[in-house]
Order: structure tokens, then C-alpha cells, then sequence
């Protein structure tokens, strides 16, 4: 496989960094809130919540709305569909990466 | 090229994300619960022997029911659930209390008597502790050699050994709840300066 054709096999989806970083954490944690992710990934609502859209339009996360203390709360957990989407895309990644250390 | 740099930015931001949501530590209020039920259940060794198995056959589900369920609250209040984190914490004190449980039979067949119970006890919580701090919560490491340096302490001493003992681990837990919660303000105030 050429660095070219490891770049076609990459996720449009998850290309984004913030998308990235939102389905590694959620591999790694069961649910994560919106409030949590802002603290985390630092990014404003509007944009936070584009990119959560985003990849809840594509099935990669599973989206619980709930209240706490009468506040709403919303929470994000990947779904299967996103775990291997995001497998697919890391190891296009390593690909991607050890085909440019080798030129 | 271009590509490959972009990549390995992204990989670099990544990384930098999982770092930052490391898995939370336990809410000082677990420390605080600990501290005031250990203390009580010592000091009845001393003053009340008879009463001190019935204590803690209560006190300990009691405060490991009220611990996870502070647990649970704590990491629902801060967004972010780890069930795996939660079930290591379960299982490893309910291994504690099973170990505690399998002890009876000593005493049952007097293969030891009742203070060399206590004393035994005492060696199994110390090193639950010990091991927790290793593995889990840090500073439950100290509370575990201090608990290790009182079982020594029981084989020294004969008056209120056991009050004495419960009043230093009462300490190093409120201790441990104070660091605690200092850790837990500050990271706050680092996440809130980072906006």
C-alpha cells in the first residue's frame, strides 16, 4: 500500500482532530458529559457541539439526555459502530506514518 | 509530507487529551466516611471487646455501600464514567472483607485467639490499604504502613493500644482527605485558567 492509498483509507469523519480526540476518550471512558468534553478539548459550545453532531450523525456516538439537580445533562458513549470505525482509522494512521519513515 | 506532519500534530494533540482526563482520584468525602467509622470500631477493642465484631459486621457494608455510592455520584458530577476504575475499586475492598470473613474460622476452632484476631485483622486491612495505594490511591499507601506500623505497636503496648491506633489512622486519613481535595481545587483552577 502506498502513502497515498493509506491517506484514501482514512475516516473523513474522524479526520478532525477535535472528532479524533472526542472517540479516543470515549474508548477509554464509558459516557463522558458535554461539560466534561468542553473542559477538556477547550473548544466552544457552538463548535463542540457541531463536532459531536457530527459523529452522532454518522453513528459513531450514542447521545443520553438526562437531569441533574434540575439541570440538563447530556452524555456521550461510543457505539460499536464508532469503536471500529476508529480502530479502521488508527491503523490507517500507523500505516500512513511508517510508510513516510520508510521514504 | 504535509500530511504526515498534520498527522503527527493531531497524534501529539491527541495523546495530550487522554493525559489530561487521567482517571479521577476518590472524593475526599470517602476518606472523611473512614475516618470517623475506624476510629469508633478501634476504640470499642479497648472499651467494649464484646461489641466490637457486631460493629463492624455492620460499619463495614455499611461504609462500603456508601463509599461506592459517593464514588459513582463524585465521577456523575464530574462527567466522565469509568465503570472498569469503579469495578476495580469494588472488587478490591470486597476481596479485603472476604479475607476478613474467611478469618472467623480461626477463631471459631481457636486455632487463634481473640486479640491475635484483632491482629490479624489488622495485617489484612493494612495491606488492602498498601496495595490500594500502589495500584490506585496513592495516599492510601501511607495509611497502609502506618496501619503495618501500629500492628507492630499491638505486640508492644497493652493499654488503649487499639484507640490509640484508630486515632492515628483517623489522622492520616483526614490528612489524606485534606491533599485530597487541595489536588482536586487545584486541578480545577488549572482547567478553569486554561479557557
Amino acid at each position: 500500500m502506498t502513502p497515498d492509498e493509506s491517506l484514501e483509507s482514512l475516516d473523513r469523519v474522524l479526520e478532525h482532530r477535535v472528532r479524533l480526540g472526542i472517540a479516543v476518550l470515549l474508548t477509554r471512558y464509558d459516557a463522558i458529559s458535554f461539560g466534561r468534553f468542553k473542559e477538556l478539548l477547550r473548544e466552544t459550545d457552538g463548535s463542540l457541539g457541531a463536532q459531536l453532531r457530527k459523529l452522532e450523525n454518522e453513528g459513531y456516538v450514542h447521545v443520553r439526555k438526562e437531569f441533574r439537580d434540575r439541570r440538563p445533562t447530556t452524555w456521550y458513549a461510543l457505539t460499536s459502530k464508532g469503536r471500529k470505525a476508529l480502530g479502521v482509522h488508527l491503523a490507517a494512521l500507523r500505516q500512513v506514518i511508517r510508510m513516510a519513515d520508510k521514504t | 509530507m504535509a500530511e504526515v506532519d498534520s498527522i503527527a500534530k493531531d497524534l501529539g494533540y491527541v495523546r495530550g487529551l487522554v493525559e489530561t482526563a487521567e482517571p479521577h482520584r476518590s472524593p475526599s468525602a470517602i476518606y472523611l466516611l473512614w475516618a470517623v467509622i475506624v476510629p469508633v470500631g478501634f476504640a470499642l477493642a479497648d472499651f467494649e471487646p464484646r461489641l466490637t465484631g457486631l460493629y463492624w459486621l455492620i460499619a463495614s457494608p455499611v461504609g462500603f455501600v456508601a463509599s461506592t455510592w459517593i464514588g459513582i455520584r463524585n465521577s456523575r458530577r464530574q462527567g466522565q464514567v469509568d465503570r472498569r476504575e469503579g469495578a476495580r475499586h469494588v472488587l478490591h475492598w470486597l476481596g479485603m472483607m472476604a479475607a476478613i470473613l474467611l478469618t472467623v474460622p480461626l477463631v471459631a476452632t481457636g486455632a487463634v485467639t481473640d486479640k491475635g484476631m484483632g491482629q490479624v485483622i489488622l495485617l489484612l486491612i493494612a495491606l488492602a490499604y498498601f496495595l490500594n495505594g500502589v495500584h490506585m490511591e496513592r495516599p492510601l499507601l501511607w495509611v497502609g504502613i502506618l496501619m503495618a506500623g501500629g500492628y507492630g505497636a499491638t505486640f508492644l503496648f497493652s493499654k488503649h493500644v487499639w484507640t490509640m491506633l484508630g486515632l492515628v489512622i483517623s489522622a492520616a486519613l483526614v490528612a489524606s482527605a485534606i491533599v485530597e481535595s487541595k489536588r482536586a481545587a487545584a486541578t480545577r483552577r488549572a482547567s478553569l485558567d486554561a479557557r
